[in-house]
């Protein structure tokens, strides 16, 4: 389900236009953008955590050629999926 | 910064980014989380335009070893949720270490070089601070109930005490000539009776005993004289204690009488109070038993003690009165019938600090301080 499809099925169920949902929808991304940027965690219950996690820098050696990179440390989005939610997904 | 958001607050989030409305901004998102799950169950990916993915993954069925039980489980095959991050939001997040490019290392750099910074920084302290870190941990109120190493509690009861004594008279002395004086009376006794030499076993085991309080300003400007003169004291003490061992035990009853003399003096400037009935029938029951160890007790020096603090545990203590951490043990092997656990000792405990020489304790000497060492990775490893 691509985004267009979700702001549809959203739209339908509330009954509002999909300007508004549009609206929302790319207010609550802009909500994650921003926290997420400053490393906050996002908690919604039912369904799961957005949080940022730092991975630390690490020295990886290619399989083919033994060939060692050092992969330098990063900033990423991770989620958690909530208990509930991942029990109805088994 | 690391802050946890709630569902109520992200909806004021997205109310006020929308300038509409609570109950708009609530009813959207519960709608939007109900149909990416709902979609999910149903078995659909779905992609949220500049956040990301989600989608099933199909876990195999899997065995997997218990490892406390050692049974084989297996897992059986289920899905798994995968979030993706949008391209271009995960670039944004990694903005403050874009500028970091994965490297090629060469065959020349070594492991060591890489982890080069870190290594020594990460060994070195490991051995030292083992000792200290597991004091720092805050103690529980916990109490031990041990028997007791060889010191009956009684006499600690009994310390502060004015057991009559002929030197008593000459007790408040100025601290360069106590000395001398409280060895004249002994000198005079030709042979000390043994009601005499009672007190002196008494002393020689709870003596004066200084408290350390950092709150008491009034109380270290006091001590801090009287320790310069204990200090002097001890050392005469030893002095005639080797006297004592030499010349037999009559030199030796002699030099308790000064130590006695010592004490009274020590004591009656603190203003003791206690009854000397209860000392003396105590006193008499170990004199008899002890008789023939009072030389070597009286190598005892007066009993200093130190109450445990959030900031002053063993190894604290261990430092400040022998010079060096590792020592901490024997201030444990003193206090075991007050410490179950050397690592959460409860604030408040007064823990009696052993003379140097009773353990052998010199932080100049590598054997003494290597034997310590080893004490301490013994008692680590029980109470771990």
């Amino acid at each position: 389900m691509e985004n267009k499809e979700l702001i549809n099925r959203i739209s339908g169920k509330l009954g509002r236009n999909k300007t508004d949902v549009k609206k929302l929808l790319d207010a609550f991304v802009g909500v994650v953008k921003n926290r997420s940027s400053e490393l906050d965690s996002i908690a919604i219950p039912g369904f799961g955590t957005f949080e940022t996690r730092k991975r630390a820098e690490r020295v990886t050696v290619l399989p083919g050629s033994g060939k060692r990179l050092l992969v330098p440390p990063r900033v990423v989005l991770s989620f958690k999926v909530s208990n509930v939610l991942k029990s109805k997904l088994k | 910064m690391n802050a946890k958001i709630t569902f109520p607050e992200l909806v004021d989030m997205v109310a006020d980014a929308t300038s509409s409305n609570r109950r708009v901004s609530e009813l959207f998102l519960k709608e939007l989380f109900a149909t990416i799950s709902q979609a999910l169950i149903e078995g659909e990916n779905v992609t949220v335009k500049g956040l990301g993915t989600f989608r099933l993954a199909r876990v195999a069925a899997r065995r997997i070893v218990s490892v406390s039980t050692g049974d084989l489980t297996e897992v059986p095959s289920h899905n798994k949720l995968v979030f993706d991050p949008d391209k271009k939001l995960a670039d944004e997040l990694n903005q403050p270490f874009a500028q970091f490019e994965t490297i090629v290392l060469d065959d020349s750099i070594t492991d060591e070089m890489i982890m080069g910074p870190d290594n020594p920084v990460d060994d070195e302290p490991s051995q030292d601070e083992i000792p200290v870190q597991e004091p720092e941990v805050e103690p529980a109120p916990a109490q031990a109930v041990c028997p007791p190493p060889f010191r009956p509690s009684a006499l600690m009861k009994a310390a502060p005490d004015p057991v009559p004594v002929p030197a008593a008279t000459l007790a408040p002395e100025p601290a360069t000539s106590a000395v001398p004086v409280a060895e004249a009376p002994a000198e005079v006794e030709p042979e000390p009776s043994p009601s005499e030499s009672i007190p002196n076993v008494q002393e020689t085991e709870s003596a004066p005993i200084v408290q350390e309080q950092e709150s008491e300003q009034e109380q270290e400007q006091e001590i801090s004289p009287r320790d310069y003169t204990l200090a002097q004291l001890q050392q005469e003490q030893r002095q005639a204690v080797r006297q004592a061992t030499r010349k037999g035990f009559l030199w030796g009853a002699l030099s308790m009488l000064a130590l006695c003399a010592l004490a009274w003096w020590a004591l009656s400037i603190k203003g003791g109070h206690a009854e000397p009935a209860q000392v003396i029938s105590d006193t008499l029951v170990n004199d008899s038993a002890q008789a023939s160890d009072v030389a070597k007790e009286a190598t005892a020096p007066p009993l200093v003690t130190d109450t445990v603090s959030p900031t002053n545990y063993l190894t604290k203590m261990a430092v400040k009165h022998y010079g060096k951490q590792d020592f901490w043990v024997y201030i444990y092997e003193e206090n075991k019938d007050k410490i179950s656990n050397p690592n959460a000792v409860p604030p408040g405990t007064v823990l009696v600090i052993p003379p140097a020489d009773k353990y052998g304790i010199d932080p100049a000497d590598k054997t003494s301080v290597e034997t310590a060492k080893k004490k301490s990775f013994e008692l680590f490893s029980k109470f771990k």
